[in-house]
């Protein structure tokens, strides 16, 4: 899909603030696969990550009075994502109103995540805490402050170790 | 340095956390030791991969639906639970009177104490009266509390404000506020402004009249007599009625427009407003962006959307409620776009059998499917709460 333009992202913008759900849909849509792939890339199970993905819109569309006109409406979406994986991984709600046999703080994976894109895949194969300290730092860009800031039971060095660790699984080398 | 120590300060390296010193030790390091180099090369062609990640992961073809459907449903909750909201204040509010009421009895029974404590005729007798005197007091204080809250609930007189043109106000008191009973009268090119508060504007044009009934913050009633209005109410729900020879208008929300021309016949048309239209005979919702016309006996033309095919809004101009028989179905048919769903809707309802009914369905669910819950045969025979569940699918997709 090509990159929309600003202009008309705005005036999307612009009408769903007024209350236009599908113009609010138009700009679901256009943010769709993006923010599903992050969600999928740190939850890893296909069902999780379209809960978790739909709650984001959900909550896009009660805070879109929020929206700054000098921000990208992908960096405000992906704040938003970030915000609910974290809490799915903390409270796993939406893991128990999928799968309401599993055990509640387990985090096996019953429907993976489908990619056709190497990398994606092995990211997808690390376990569950590496694989989103490694998604939160490496590929979304937040610093390790931020990310201590999601996990109460991790310290900065312990998070850049799990960081060193996850590296170095990833490139094949090995580091202490 | 050890290796360890540089495959280790590497990270902070690319992360851009080392210090000058520490980058120059690192760098000459790795200038003299080729492995780790390679080591290093290795790890930031991962970090530029991570950082343009390409995405690969395939995003359900169901999700944008779901999206779709949790928000009808959670503005379909917001009304119902809205209204909820309104009958469990009144009810609560109607309970907390008859609870202080009670409790005022309650510890003012002298009559029960009196009976126990005295043997006494003369003094029971006093004590019924003082019990009937405050029973008295408290039913006076109940009825001047309401008077008086009735009184401070009235919002007159209006504000009134020329944009352009002339007006008059009959009879006549100030030229910058209008009251009950009072009618507003506009000249050629005019353009005058009633502020209604707590409910909104009236724009009231050239060679009109209205008339106003009623000013208050839960019932403002206005009367158009003649000539055209324009309103905007810019909280949903403003408790306005527009009443006319014809029909009475209760403003849902948003902006209207209200014209009753020279032969007495009534246009309304919501820009981006909701309207409750009642006549003698019926009752409609007329939804955004959608125009109506009331004949001035009082017989109802279909809802047409303003942007309506020309040549089919012209049929459809010709057609009403009370019409028989329309011959025209199939050029409807044939014309209507997804524009016209709250149409074809209206033409549901309108025609006389199954038969006619058919295949408008089957044109409208051409355009908006059924959702779940609402079924042809309910549709068909004109299941009342299936046709507005799907008048309100389709007003909010339009």
């Amino acid at each position: 899909m090509p990159e929309p333009n600003v202009t008309y992202i705005k005036y999307l913008i612009g009408l769903s603030q007024k209350g236009r759900k599908n113009s609010f849909l138009e700009l679901c849509e256009l943010n769709l696969n993006k923010v599903f792939a992050i969600c999928g890339l740190c939850l890893g199970d296909v069902k999780i990550a379209e809960e978790v993905a739909k709650d984001v819109f959900l909550s896009a569309w009660h805070n879109l009075k929020f929206v700054r006109e000098d921000t990208s409406v992908n960096s405000w979406l992906r704040g938003i994502a970030v915000f609910e994986i974290m809490e799915e991984l903390r409270t796993r709600e939406r893991r128990q109103r999928v799968y309401p046999n599993a055990k509640k703080f387990d985090s096996t994976v019953y429907n993976r995540v489908h990619t056709n894109n190497q990398f994606e895949s092995t990211i997808l194969e690390l376990p569950e805490l590496e694989r989103t300290i490694f998604v939160l730092h490496d590929v979304e860009g937040y610093d390790f402050d931020e990310i201590a800031g999601f996990f109460d039971d991790l310290s900065i060095d312990e998070i850049k170790k799990i960081i060193r660790t996850t590296r170095a699984s990833l490139v094949g080398i090995d580091i202490q | 340095m050890t290796r360890d120590e540089v495959r280790n300060m590497m990270h902070d390296y690319v992360d851009g956390l080392l210090s000058a010193d520490d980058k120059s030790r690192v760098d000459s390091y790795l200038e003299e030791y080729t492995d780790v180099a390679g080591e290093y090369e290795l790890l930031k062609k991962l970090l530029n991969k991570a950082a343009s990640l390409p995405i690969g992961i395939k995003t359900p073809e169901t999700l944008l639906g779901k999206i779709s459907d949790e928000l009808l449903s959670k503005s379909l909750e917001k009304i119902e639970e809205d209204k909820q909201k309104k009958l469990r204040q009144l009810t609560e509010n109607t309970e907390a009177v008859g609870e202080k009421r009670k409790k005022f009895l309650k510890t003012h029974d002298f009559n029960r104490d009196a009976d126990k404590t005295s043997s006494n005729d003369v003094q029971n007798k006093k004590v019924k009266s003082v019990n009937l005197w405050i029973t008295l007091v408290v039913m006076l204080t109940i009825v001047g509390a309401y008077l008086l809250y009735d009184f401070l609930n009235t919002n007159l007189p209006w504000q009134v404000k020329s944009n352009y043109g002339g007006y008059t106000i009959v009879p006549v008191s100030s030229l910058t506020e209008i009251d009950a009973d009072q009618t507003l009268n506009t000249y050629d090119s005019t353009n005058v402004s009633v502020f209604i508060p707590n409910a909104g504007r009236i724009d009231v044009r050239s060679f009109s009249s209205i008339k106003v009934i009623k000013g208050k913050d839960s019932d403002n009633v206005i009367s158009l007599l003649s000539g055209k209005i324009y309103g905007n109410c810019k909280i949903d729900d403003p408790r306005l009625t527009i009443k006319t020879n014809t029909a009475d208008i209760e403003v849902v929300a948003g902006k209207f427009t209200a014209e009753i021309n020279d032969y007495g016949d009534l246009y309304i048309v919501t820009n981006n407003g909701k309207l409750k239209i009642t006549t003698q005979n019926r009752e409609l919702v007329l939804v955004k962006d959608h125009r109506c016309k009331i004949s001035s006996s009082g017989i109802v033309g279909i809802p047409i959307h303003i942007k309506t095919n020309h040549q089919l809004a012209e049929i459809l101009e010709q057609i009403n409620y009370d019409d028989k028989k329309v011959n025209s179905y199939d050029l409807i048919l044939q014309l209507s776009s997804p524009v016209d769903g709250i149409t074809l809707l209206h033409l549901i309802m309108k025609a006389k059998s199954e038969e006619e009914r058919l295949p408008l369905f089957e044109k409208l669910n051409e355009f908006y499917p059924l959702v779940p819950g609402i079924t042809k045969e309910g549709i068909l025979n004109l299941d009342k709460d299936m046709l507005d569940e799907w008048q309100r699918d389709i007003e909010w997709q339009l």
